[in-house]
């Protein structure tokens, strides 16, 4: 076994579980709003973009740019639930349909204001460091991998123990009945559109020091994703994360050792199989 | 049909027939295009504004269409009038096995499964470098063995009619209405004796069909196709000129096709931008007129007409 | 008999909505079926017309096995069906409403023909003043008036009606009982219908049957059915002191 295998696998996981915080925030979307966000990874890519202008154009260090580009998308997020997808109320074609184009905006917004360059926020550590004695691994990768999974336990903190969270869920397990019981749905709505933009926007932050974001890269991060999704089904927190270690390591691995031209396609090919077998997802139910 | 619009048509097809003669070679090229766009948007909305099934494979269609005949041509030379038919038929085949993979998803996972199969097509289209050239581009022959733009444009005129005409009668059709019931309520529609699955199969095969041949006659126009042909970027564009010219009409996508190319066309001139424009005007027709262009001649000029008169 | 069904169970995860429900419906007669809410009278019917397939059991029409018809099968063979919530073709007009059964049941006929069928649906169930209308802006009544009409379209010689009164004032309900009377005694229309309103149900059919909890608790008689201390029990919680 050669010891570059490890050095992928490890590659897969760090991916797997930024990907897996990236598919949360679609999933609480779909979950309580039945609303595929197609702008998802533009979101991604803006949060890429924000943290670039503050940490490197304004000068801002790290630790204050990253909360502050996440409050950002958490707004933005906002924002677009008032203007574009409140009036789509219950029509879920409507939302992808909108939300599509809303994607193609926002890229071709960033390429004119951008340029199709390439750009990151400088490195939040340097170096790396040795694992297990047999490979050296960019430090970088570790604290983003780190503070990933930060973000993930405090988001399934919030969902579980708070009464956000109680909140949150009642609505996607029977909205009709929350709405009776005095829960402000469309405050709901509109806050957990914000929220699940903010998680990719945390994705976002956390993986553009790694890899620069251009107009483009939104693309794949949405289509990942929504394989999530899929394989984890719909408004399942565990099965994102699974999903997401899945997709992380059957990427790298097939890029690395079948083809790395194809490496996008693994993901595409798991979705396929797995809504043919099942077209309501691996772990498919609908509650949080 | 009234006397009115029998004349209207005459007179528009009398102006499309003699366009060669007063517009140059540049905007007949930008005629080619636009009719291009009207057969991928008319048959994209049959599927998608008929039936509701709203699939993101169309382009990846138009894409096997022209890369399985310009393959053909070049391999085992094929005459590409023949690769044509044999594109459309080998597209229609995938959009076969598409819609029946999809058939048991709703709407969300109908619409991803077709992304990640369009996605898949042009992955594969662009790593299969010895049979496709990737994004260097593949330089397939010419449809008729002779290059003359406004013998192409008639070719395109006609097949565009053609396409008008066959998705106007499923339109008005026995076959039309129940493409419309199974997009309103397919339950009901099956409880009623429709076999909506059938119903289903039939747009997909007509609608893919019509993009794989629609693909393939563009490619031997283009004389040079790329990955792009397959592309989300291209999907967009047959999305957005549906939509603003007027989802599940008939009229609404040749109006879409023509003002959205004509515009980018303008817009052009300033640069890049017509993507990001269209992209805009999309997304406020999608937001406050989801009816498109159609929808807002339907809704407000129509009932002034009628006070008028 | 036109229908009879053996032994029909079905669940949904851990729920057992139907068990071992035993029952028939003898041809040209009004069948009602009643039971509290979660009873499983919808799903019921939800498996006669083949949007569900029973787990066990049987379900013969006219002495065909239809257990595992898909719904436009069973539509063919001659059983249609109106919703409880409405889901009449919402964006379509009424006049389309029904050449959809039109369509589905006699393809062969000419366009003119099948025009003339579904106005002539629409006029009975007294919709011809909004042949072109489109289903969304009716009213409640009239979109039920639409999905009878529909059903009828098709020929059918069963027609299950679910909760068909819920929603109507006492005129309407008057007006749609008689209408059942009319179906059955003009066209032969067998009729198996589920309601909530009792003094309409325990007046307009000539059996009943009870289901409680996915069982079939009681059969026979309106008023037999009505005094049945088990029924009363299913209904208000408690046996009667």
């Amino acid at each position: 076994m050669d010891l570059l295998f490890f050095m992928y696998l490890t590659n897969g996981i760090v991916m797997g579980i930024i990907f897996a915080l990236s598919a949360l925030g679609v999933s609480l979307i779909v979950g309580i709003m039945n609303v595929i966000n197609f702008a998802h990874g533009e979101l991604y890519i803006l949060a890429g973009y924000i943290s670039y202008i503050l940490s490197v154009k304004i000068g801002i260090p790290y630790y204050f740019a990253i909360p502050i580009t996440i409050l950002l998308i958490f707004i933005i997020g906002i924002l677009i639930e008032q203007s574009l997808i409140r009036p789509t109320y219950g029509n879920d074609m409507y939302s992808l349909i909108i939300t599509f184009i809303l994607s193609i905006v926002i890229q071709n917004f960033a390429l004119l204001v951008f340029g199709p360059f390439p750009n990151k926020p400088p490195n939040w550590v340097l170096g790396s460091t040795n694992i297990f004695g047999i490979f050296q691994y960019g430090n970088q990768r570790i604290i983003s991998c780190l503070v990933a999974i930060g973000i993930i336990i405090i988001v399934f903190l919030l969902i579980k123990k708070t009464w956000f969270g109680k909140t949150v869920r009642a609505v996607s397990q029977d909205r009709e009945t929350a709405s009776i019981m005095g829960i402000d749905t469309s405050k709901v709505n509109m806050f957990s559109f914000g929220f699940g933009c903010a998680l990719a926007g945390a994705a976002g932050v956390v993986l553009s020091p790694i890899f620069p974001v251009t107009p483009l890269a939104g693309v794949e991060i949405s289509l990942l994703a929504f394989i999530i999704l899929v394989i984890g089904g719909m408004g399942s927190l565990w099965g994102c994360i699974i999903g997401g270690l899945v997709i992380g390591i059957v990427q790298s691995l097939g890029a690395a050792y079948i083809s790395s031209g194809y490496k996008d396609i693994f993901g595409f090919i798991i979705l396929i199989l797995v809504l043919s077998m099942r077209p309501a997802g691996l772990f498919g139910r609908k509650t949080l | 049909m009234k006397a009115t619009k029998i004349l209207g048509m005459v007179i528009i097809l009398g102006i499309f027939l003699s366009m060669p003669l007063y517009i140059g070679a540049y905007w007949l090229h930008v005629a080619i295009i636009s009719l291009f766009y009207v057969m991928m948007a008319s048959s994209w909305n049959l599927l998608a504004g008929y039936t509701g099934q709203v699939s993101f494979a169309h382009a990846a269609f138009a894409g096997i269409g022209a890369y399985l005949s310009g393959i053909l041509a070049i391999t085992l030379h094929v005459p590409p009038i023949i690769g044509v038919f044999i594109g459309a038929t080998i597209a229609a085949l995938f959009g076969f096995a598409l819609g029946m993979l999809c058939i048991k998803m709703g709407g969300i996972y109908l619409s991803l499964t077709t992304l990640a199969f369009s996605e898949i097509i042009r992955l594969i289209i662009t790593n299969e470098y010895e049979l496709t050239r990737g994004t260097m581009g593949l330089e397939v022959p010419n449809l008729i063995g002779f290059y003359s733009k406004p013998a192409y444009f008639y070719i395109m005129l006609v097949m565009s009619i053609v396409f008008l005409i066959i998705i106007y009668r499923i339109i008005h059709s026995d076959l039309g209405t129940t493409f419309r019931a199974v997009s309103n309520d397919e339950l009901a529609a099956n409880s009623l004796g429709i076999n909506v699955v059938r119903v289903r199969i039939v747009a997909f095969v007509i609608s893919s069909a019509m993009a794989g041949f629609a693909g393939a006659m563009f490619g031997h126009y283009l004389l040079l196709i790329s990955p792009d042909i397959s592309s989300l970027g291209q999907m967009f564009l047959v999305l957005a000129m549906t939509i603003i010219g007027g989802m599940g009409s008939f009229v609404g996508p040749i109006i879409g096709a023509f003002f959205l190319e004509i515009l980018s066309e303008y817009i052009r001139i300033y640069g890049e931008y017509h993507v990001l424009i269209f992209g805009v005007i999309a997304l406020i027709i999608a937001r406050f007129a989801p009816s498109g262009i159609m929808g807002i001649y339907r809704d407000k000029l129509k009932i002034k007409w009628k006070e008028v008169s | 008999m036109i229908l009879k069904a053996t032994g029909i169970s079905k669940s949904f995860g851990g729920l057992h909505a139907l068990s071992e429900v035993d029952f028939h419906i003898n041809e040209e007669e009004i069948l009602g079926l009643i039971g509290p809410n979660g009873a499983g009278k919808t799903t019921l019917f939800n498996v006669i017309t083949g949007i569900y397939n029973p787990e066990k059991g049987k379900i013969e029409f006219n002495g065909e096995d239809i257990s595992k018809y898909k719904p436009f099968k069973v539509c063919h063979k001659g059983i249609a069906r109106t919703f409880q919530v409405t889901r009449t073709f919402l964006d379509m007009s009424c006049l389309d409403n029904v050449l959809v059964g039109v369509i589905g049941n006699n393809p062969k006929l000419s366009p003119a023909e099948k025009k003339a069928e579904a106005i002539k649906h629409l006029k009975f169930v007294g919709l011809n003043n909004f042949v072109d209308t489109e289903a969304k802006n009716l009213t409640l009544v009239d979109k039920k008036r639409l999905e009878l009409a529909r059903a009828l379209s098709t020929y059918p010689k069963l027609l299950l009606l679910d909760e068909v009164l819920a929603g109507l004032n006492t005129a309407e309900m008057r007006e749609a009982c008689d209408l059942i009377n009319i179906i059955r005694d003009k066209f032969g229309i067998t009729i198996f219908w589920v309601e909530h309103v009792m003094r309409a149900i325990m007046e307009v059919s000539w059996r009943i049957i009870v289901l409680d909890h996915g069982e079939k608790i009681a059969e026979g008689l309106p008023k037999e059915v009505a005094g049945n201390p088990k029924v009363i029990e299913a209904y208000l919680g408690e046996p009667n002191a």
